[in-house]
């Protein structure tokens, strides 16, 4: 009882709202700007639809990891963190393969830097998933 | 601007309910279906306001996405909440909430052509 008592925080319910939303946020900016205007900035358009990708899995991850299963969640959210590192970095670095803006353009500044915060704020909820060692 | 008002009581609210870790009340709830009413009045009059007199560079289905967008913030952020009793639950609904206003704004936007 004490244990079940213990899950029902429900933290992780709203990484799960956020990462639906981001799911569709990146996913229809993607498909809009892939499907309308392609080839004005195919890089920054196809790493909108990466991210829309990385953002499913790490729902599913997340999901899997609040019923005790970890092992995806704890290697999909670094490789999210290390995609929005990557792409911020690239966006300031390469402009010239940003013609346009990408979701993890400058971190996710048009995001008010939400995806920068989220593989951080999941990391840290699955430290408190598992057993201290 | 009244709907993002009632929006912003209805996220302080919630604030509090989290901090004592209590699920929504029967008096927010009416709060919430005032606002989800306010919401398809908005969805329909923008809708005839983007079809008729926007200006030519504002990208009518964008737009229309956008208010569809966010009346189904609120329902959704309901069932989700009353099918999860936790302070998480009542988070997922606070989160709702606050995106409603900031759904305004990026329709202002659209229409302003900042795209």
């Amino acid at each position: 009882m004490t244990a079940s008592k213990q899950r029902r925080s429900g933290a992780h319910q709203v990484l799960l709202a956020l990462y639906a939303l981001f799911v569709l946020a990146a996913g229809a900016r993607a498909a809009v700007q892939l499907a309308t205007d392609a080839g004005r900035a195919p890089v920054a358009y196809a790493l909108s639809a990466v991210a829309a990708a990385t953002y499913a899995a790490g729902w599913l991850a997340i999901r899997r990891a609040s019923v005790g299963r970890t092992g995806f969640a704890s290697v999909m959210l670094w490789v999210e963190l290390a995609g929005v590192v990557t792409v911020g970095t690239l966006s300031l670095v390469e402009r010239d393969w940003f013609p346009d803006a990408s979701v993890w353009s400058d971190y996710g500044i048009g995001y008010g830097f939400v995806p920068a915060v989220l593989p951080v704020a999941g990391l840290l909820w699955l430290r408190s998933q598992r057993p201290p060692v | 601007m009244a709907l993002s008002a009632l929006c912003l009581l209805a996220a302080l609210w919630l604030a509090v309910l989290m901090v004592r870790d209590r699920t929504p009340d029967h008096l927010l709830l009416n709060l919430l279906a005032v606002i989800e009413v306010g919401l398809i009045v908005h969805l329909v009059l923008g809708i005839v306001h983007v079809t008729s007199d926007a200006p030519a560079d504002v990208s009518t289905w964008e737009y229309i996405g956008y208010l569809i967008g966010a009346a189904l913030f609120v329902p959704v952020g309901v069932v989700w909440s009353s099918g999860e009793k936790s302070r998480g639950g009542t988070g997922v609904l606070l989160l709702a909430v606050l995106l409603v206003p900031f759904m305004f704004v990026r329709l202002a936007d659209l229409w302003a052509g900042g795209a």
